[in-house]
């Protein structure tokens, strides 16, 4: 499933044995960004670039410094605060405010 | 973040994807993810887009606890948790830069004729030389989608791996399973199809590369 939630990949399945000679869904029926007048598969692969240039930057082994050290360690004790709550009543919660 | 256009209501995960998520919520993961979130927040600024103070935080924060409630399904068979939630964090900024550009149409200067690409080219290095320090126009923004769309797929030239690893790009999938079973790659040929294409990526003319990288890590 794509970002914008369609299932893509029994209507795409068929076109990936030769993709160099097929015409894929996106070519075919080209939506263009109303606002930008760009073609929006063309967002999509600036987007998924970004992507990929940040799972680069994420898996980055330098060492945090103290302050990054610090976002850290509060946002690991939300999580863990948060796993003592039973899926179910989080999501009450989070209903509520 | 639940998906609004989604009917069926949220199911908890079950236990052994409970425990899953408590085993690999660790510091690694969370300075991964969390350096994952602040670059796609970046990448929603230098969109041109305001984001509120702490929103890689608080993507973070919410694509673990969307995770937890089920409303972000994870599969742990499928990927490790730090791809779940950078999936989930992708898919949320993507949805909102879409949301708020659409929404922003009206306060575009540009006429519908005047895109990046019929620019002349020493404007449209000037406007993302601009982007870079923070000010962001619809010009540079077409001007910067057109060069790297440009300069990756002459990069990628016409390599079948590498084109479907772009193909997929350009649907929105980036997920290995998914790109795997889309495209017939198996595991070696999808990495080295896809380490290609980030390797390449670096062939891009340095000051393209220079405007992606400054207009990233200016943005935060």
């Amino acid at each position: 499933m794509n970002d914008d939630g369609f299932e893509l990949s029994e209507e795409l399945a068929p076109y990936w044995v030769a993709p160099a000679n097929d015409v894929l869904p996106s070519e075919r029926d080209e939506v263009v960004d109303p606002v930008l007048g760009i073609p929006t598969k063309d967002l999509r692969l600036v987007d998924s670039y970004f992507h990929e240039l940040a799972m680069e930057a994420a898996l980055d082994p330098r060492p945090n410094t103290p302050e990054e050290q610090a976002i850290d360690d509060a946002l690991l004790a939300r999580a863990r605060e948060r796993m003592t709550i039973s899926p179910d009543e989080l999501r009450a919660l989070r209903r509520r405010r | 973040m639940a998906d609004p256009l989604d009917d069926d209501p949220p199911r908890s995960p079950p236990p052994e994807t409970l425990r899953a998520i408590q085993e690999q919520t660790t510091p690694d993961l969370t300075r991964n993810a969390r350096r994952y979130a602040e670059r796609r927040a970046q990448a929603v600024r230098a969109a041109g887009l305001p984001i509120p103070k702490h929103y890689d935080r608080e993507l973070l924060d919410d694509a673990h606890a969307d995770t937890w409630t089920g409303e972000a399904p994870w599969d742990p068979s499928r990927c490790s948790l730090l791809v779940h939630l950078c999936g989930v964090i992708k898919k949320r900024t993507w949805l909102e830069t879409l949301h708020a550009r659409r929404h922003r149409r009206a306060s575009i200067d540009v006429s519908p004729n005047d895109r990046g690409w019929l620019v002349a080219p020493d404007i449209v290095e000037r406007q993302m030389r601009d982007a870079s320090q923070g000010d962001v126009s619809p010009i540079m923004v077409c001007a910067l989608v057109v060069r790297v769309c440009h300069e990756l797929r002459r990069v990628t030239g016409a390599d079948p791996g590498r084109l479907a690893i772009l193909q997929c790009w350009e649907n929105g999938l980036t997920e290995r399973a998914e790109v795997m079973a889309l495209t017939g790659l198996d595991e070696v040929a999808y990495h080295r199809a896809r380490i290609a294409v980030m390797y390449l990526s670096r062939q891009l003319p340095p000051e393209l590369r220079e405007v992606v990288e400054a207009t990233l890590r200016s943005a935060s």
